[in-house]
């Protein structure tokens, strides 16, 4: 039996489209609000688009930050997504509000030299240690960018990318599997990387 | 302050009427997924989709657009135009939209708030369409009772978020109605947008400081009599 994947639904995302492409490839999904269904699953993606401040904001209102915070806590698998990459550091330059802190460090803003948001294809290089999700996935394939806020590279990133700066695109501690990317819009590659998550989430 | 960048479709183009009147139309660009993704790349965070054609009750709908939409950005859309029935709403939201905006007409029922509330909680935007102090219905041609009637009993059905137009400034690039906002908010406490009359940044500034969650804008971003980088920060 496939494992069951929540995805997390507090308003801030374009969540069929991750959900659609989690169901391709194979996944069993619900997404959701209620903190039992997330409880309750095998493994969490927690998308997210928009204003830092306001995803945390949101995913307080819903109830979903002591659940989210819970399953990281037990070292479940856990595919942050965008801004659900970046709510999992300390904070960010775009807002006062603290973010989760599962991961050490703060989201910096991409340089003034640049056009922000940073939008559309640009490459990722995997670093020294391969991560499994990355498995099949050629070093300096492209994927899909929406965003104007980036966290800086430290031995926690699996994946680099640069506009304006080098930064994170990919980071992973314990269980967590982050993306500055879309994998939902990133094609086959994107597709990809969501299968061998959901292959390593039913595997274990 | 989120300026939500607004597309409204009618026989799979995007296109903008003048005070909601289906004869003033301007027809802007005749690929909506190539504007939503065009708002994308200009840094917006939300979007805002109405189909003309289901709203008018004219024929013919624009549901196929509205998934290439969904599908073709990150970021989440609020659609509306002619969700009258629970059914409705599921097919919006199973489209790929975030919010689903229940028009006046349903909104002035407030059992099927309720109902809609239960059932799809934050994804429903309760929408209510003003004119000289009252809502309107049947394609703003109708007046219907008095904001001070309709607020209490939306509030009291749950209604998580309203979408308040000034009809008469909608389309027109005369500047929001702030009255009408300062007094709407005076009548719920919930979060509420606004959308109609929006000209220029300094209008956003002015809706922010009243306490609005978000301003739909249309014809500023068209005409670009507003940028989105100007009021967007990064």
């Amino acid at each position: 039996m496939s494992a069951r994947i929540a995805v997390l639904d507090y308003g801030m995302g374009n969540l069929h489209s991750v959900a659609r492409a989690l169901d391709r490839v194979g996944a069993d999904v619900v997404v959701t609000a209620r903190a039992t269904e997330v409880a309750d699953a095998d493994a969490l993606v927690i998308p997210g688009v928009g204003q830092f401040g306001a995803c945390m904001r949101a995913l307080r209102a819903a109830g979903l930050e002591d659940g989210a915070r819970g399953f990281i806590a037990a070292g479940r698998p856990v595919f942050g997504v965008c801004v659900g990459m970046q709510v999992l550091f300390e904070g960010s330059d775009e807002d006062a509000e603290a973010g989760l802190g599962v991961l050490p460090g703060r989201v910096r803003r991409l340089p003034p030299t640049v056009k922000v948001p940073h939008t559309g294809w640009n490459t990722v290089a995997w670093t020294g240690r391969r991560h499994p999700y990355a498995a099949g996935i050629p070093d300096g394939t492209a994927f899909y960018f929406v965003h104007s806020f980036a966290p800086g590279v430290d031995d926690r990133t699996v994946g680099v990318s640069e506009h304006g700066r080098v930064f994170a695109a990919a980071v992973s501690e314990g269980g967590v599997f982050a993306t500055q990317f879309h994998p939902e819009k990133s094609g086959e590659a994107g597709l990809q990387l969501y299968e061998n998550f959901v292959k390593a989430v039913n595997a274990a | 302050m989120i300026v939500i960048p607004a597309i409204d479709l009618r026989g799979g183009r995007a296109v903008r009427l003048l005070r909601g009147d289906p004869h003033e139309e301007t027809s802007y660009d005749d690929d909506p997924v190539a504007v939503a993704v065009r708002f994308q790349e200009e840094g917006a965070r939300r979007l805002h989709v109405v189909d003309l054609d289901a709203a008018l009750d004219a024929g013919g709908d624009n549901r196929e657009v509205i998934r290439q939409i969904c599908y073709s950005v990150v970021l989440p859309v609020q659609v509306g135009g002619g969700l009258r029935t629970l059914e409705d709403i599921a097919a919006v939201l199973e489209l790929g939209a975030g919010r689903a905006i229940l028009g006046t007409t349903a909104a002035l029922d407030p059992a099927f708030v309720a109902r809609a509330v239960e059932e799809f909680a934050e994804r429903i935007l309760v929408a209510v369409d003003v004119r000289g102090g009252h809502a309107m219905v049947k394609g703003w041609t109708e007046e219907g009772p008095a904001l001070e009637e309709v607020f209490p009993s939306l509030n009291e059905a749950g209604t998580p978020r309203y979408l308040v137009t000034a009809i008469a400034r909608d389309g027109t690039l005369d500047g929001p109605d702030l009255r009408l906002y300062r007094h709407v908010l005076t009548l719920t406490d919930r979060p509420v947008i606004s959308a109609g009359g929006v000209r220029t940044a300094d209008d956003i500034w002015e809706l922010r400081d009243l306490g609005l969650e978000a301003a739909v804008t249309g014809k500023a971003l068209y005409e670009k009599t507003l940028k989105l980088s100007q009021v967007i920060r990064g």
